[in-house]
């Protein structure tokens, strides 16, 4: 496997990293490049003018195509390390918007190896496995900010010597170093081994840093770079949610290397999957971009700018459901319905059709670039159960197709634009309301539905169903569950919450969502309680037999309001993920207070993620590093009790529908 | 990314809390009356942002649409 690419790093020359016969082989590469510059005649005679007088003589006129089409304009040849200063001197000649430029501020790797056609970690077929590339995992404890216990490769060692050249051994015999920098972990480490004369291979930090993405704030660990080894932060995004399979895939699709790939988003994943296309296939990609939204009067953005259809659902227990949900409904309708910057025109006929539609009969930019991401996705996804390297490729893959969906509304993506994004949403429902209807007329009817999926009750024929909404609608649908019993559970004002629901599936495993279980600050002691509670209903086959469950869960709850005495400390701990520093916060909420509990030598980022047990709330006691026990019983035991009311409504509905007469349900309506 | 404009949920959440103010001059026996219309209210979202129309509309229709079948029930009932 003598072109196995595995990285390439560099800028006016590539190394491309090869791996054969468990060793890495490297070839250098001279990386020529250049722009291309397009402006009326004038000013592009008045760029050739002034190109002759620089050292950038090496240029030419010629055709360049855009999504939009052909036009003419200068190809200036140039090393990629001169692109930066030669871009500042072509806008100021410019004054910014006479020109305009393309090709610009790509990657260097991604468009070396996409002009080249050559492919990270290549596959013959999908199927194929990548082979198995050694690695060392690197993970450990700190306390005062001083490595307290390491553990490399499964192995906790405490810090010594001879343990720091034994982990140096590990990682000269890897390609893979995956390392947790949680609080500057790793790179402590590196210094702690600098300092006790260990020889480290060369090593670069750059620091973390804060992102808001969905309208959460995350915090990135600082990174870690050492020379020869592709390094991996194990909290990087795409690492964390698909492992090393999933990460060689999007390596694989995005043309990006595989320590890139750990450090960016799945957006600029799927963004340089597009990128890299457009390279392909002769595209060229603006620096800048003209085309975010064309302009429109108030009422038209108030209609348009529409997310998917959200149903709502009547609280209460359902049997006899089954989840439909459309594959990939956002993608799929992406490249089903050619939609794309340079193909969609607004749409005059109003009411049961779509506000957009495709108005060219040739394909679109964007659903071609992204239709052999969909069709291996849809590929991982259908044999996923089969083994676990396709569940980690389909997962990775899940994420690149979701954000290119959200990339096509955000105004630095190079092929996106606002109408694109609003004619998926719209195309979406639409898509959503029809599948209701051919539901209804087949005998169903339709207690919920989010975005993309449906449950359903009735008697009728599941698989006629699906044929006819996918006749109707262009994109694949399947039964994702059959359910014994669902229950929907009411938001604070009484009304059905649209995403707080559990589930007891035919195959006897438990659909969960919006309740605490699901919340990663929810302490052990709580996912505990529900775990239990869940078991306790999970031989129930009708509302009868939920009723029947009154005095197990009852009891249930009492145990572990009286366990609260006895529980291990980590069942307590609670995660804290604060949204702004420290000195933001203006009111003192727990928060706050957490983060001042650390005292002044600890700065908590944005993001940044910490554990703690309350001690005492009142007397803002909390444990932020295991040194204290004991804990706050009463606020431990409301946040129990607040875990208790899914279950008591699932058991108060329940017993009233079988005509079981008990006290109303205790709780505070919150309608205003 | 994302949206720029109000949903018809948080629409109605701000006409429910207007709403809301009358109770501080109610009789007690109407409250629970005021309570009801408002969840009927926010019943039918999902149908009046599709159908892109006055939210304020949208949730006077939504409490029509309630009170007709219950209405509607009470009637089969007698019958």
């Amino acid at each position: 496997m003598n072109d196995y690419l595995i990285n390439a790093t560099g800028l006016d020359i590539i190394e491309l990293w090869y791996y054969a016969g468990d060793k890495i082989s490297k070839e250098r590469k001279r990386n020529d490049t250049w722009i291309f510059i397009s402006g009326s005649e004038y000013d592009m005679d008045f760029l050739e003018n002034q190109l002759e007088n620089s050292d950038y003589k090496n240029y030419q006129r010629e055709e360049g195509k855009d999504i939009y089409g052909t036009f003419q304009g200068v190809k200036i040849h140039t090393k990629p390390s001169k692109i930066k200063d030669l871009v500042y001197a072509i806008d100021c000649m410019g004054v910014g918007r006479k020109f305009s430029i393309y090709n610009a501020d790509i990657n260097p790797q991604l468009r070396y190896t996409s002009e080249n056609n050559l492919t990270f970690f290549p596959l013959e077929r999908l199927d194929d496995h990548d082979p198995d590339i050694p690695f060392t995992r690197i993970s450990g404890r700190m306390r005062n900010n001083e490595v307290t216990t390491m553990e490399i490769n499964g192995r906790e060692m405490k810090p010594s010597r001879e343990s720091y050249e034994d982990l140096i051994d590990e990682i000269n015999g890897s390609v893979f170093v995956i390392y947790n920098n949680n609080h500057d972990f790793f790179r402590r480490l590196i210094s702690a081994m600098k300092d006790a004369g260990i020889e480290v291979p060369a090593s670069h930090f750059s620091n973390g840093g804060t992102y808001t993405s969905y309208g959460q704030v995350h915090h990135n660990n600082g990174r870690v770079s050492l020379k020869g080894k592709i390094c991996i932060e194990e909290n990087s995004f795409v690492y964390s949610e698909a492992g090393i399979s999933g990460l060689m895939e999007v390596s694989r699709m995005s043309s990006l290397p595989p320590s890139m790939v750990s450090y960016v988003t799945p957006g600029t994943a799927v963004s340089s999957l597009e990128i890299s296309y457009a390279i392909k296939n002769n595209v060229l990609v603006p620096l800048y971009k003209s085309d975010y939204e064309a302009e429109k009067n108030i009422s038209d953005l108030s209609r348009m700018d529409m997310g998917g259809t959200v149903l709502q659902p009547t609280p209460g227990i359902y049997t006899d459901v089954t989840e439909i949900d459309f594959s990939s409904m956002y993608p799929s309708i992406i490249v089903n319905y050619n939609l794309s910057p340079e193909t969609i025109s607004r749409n005059s006929i109003t009411g049961e059709e779509a506000d957009y539609y495709a108005v060219k009969e040739e394909r679109g930019f964007l659903s071609l670039a992204l239709e052999g991401l969909l069709r291996t996705r849809l590929h991982y996804k259908s044999v996923k159960g089969s083994d676990s390297v396709y569940g980690q490729r389909d997962t990775a893959l899940k994420w690149m197709l979701l954000t290119s969906f959200g990339y096509t509304g955000y105004k630095n993506a190079k092929f996106g634009k606002i109408e694109v994004h609003e004619s998926i949403t719209s195309t979406g429902r639409k898509c959503l309301s029809d599948a209701m209807k051919i539901a209804e007329s087949m005998g169903f009817s339709v207690i919920h539905g989010i975005v993309d999926s449906l449950w359903i009750s009735g008697k009728g024929s599941i698989d006629r169903l699906l044929s006819a909404i996918k006749e109707r609608t262009r994109i694949d649908i399947v039964a994702d569950g059959q359910y014994e019993w669902i229950a929907f559970l009411p938001s604070r004002s009484e009304i059905g919450a649209v995403n707080r629901y559990i589930g007891l599936r035919k195959d006897g495993s438990f659909k969960v969502r919006g309740i605490e279980i699901r919340q990663k600050n929810s302490p052990g002691i709580v996912r505990k309680f529900q775990m239990d509670a869940l078991a306790t209903l999970q031989n129930c086959r009708n509302v009868s037999d939920i009723s029947s469950r009154y005095d197990t869960i009852k009891n249930l709850e009492r145990s572990y309001i009286e366990k609260i005495r006895q529980s291990d400390s980590d069942d307590f701990r609670i995660r804290v993920s604060p949204s702004k520093w420290k000195d933001q916060y203006r009111v003192r909420n727990m928060t706050k207070r957490a983060m001042e509990s650390f005292g002044s030598e600890v700065e908590i980022m944005p993001g940044q993620e910490f554990y703690i047990s309350v001690i005492d709330n009142r007397r803002n006691l909390f444990d932020v590093d295991d040194s204290n026990h004991g804990i706050d019983r009463e606020f431990y035991r409301k946040i129990l009790e607040r875990s208790f009311e899914s279950f008591d409504f699932i058991i108060s509905w329940a017993r009233k529908s079988i005509g079981v007469s008990e006290k109303p349900f205790n709780k505070t309506l919150d309608l205003f | 990314m994302g949206r720029s404009t109000p949903t018809v949920r948080q629409y109605f959440n701000s006409i429910s809390a207007v709403y809301g103010k009358m109770e501080s001059m109610m009789r007690s026996e109407d409250i629970p009356y005021l309570h009801e219309l408002i969840k009927m209210g926010k019943l039918h979202s999902p149908e009046v942002s599709t159908a892109g129309m006055n939210p304020e509309i949208g949730f006077i229709v939504s409490i029509l649409i309630e009170i007709m079948k219950d209405v509607d029930k009470i009637l089969n009932d007698l019958k």
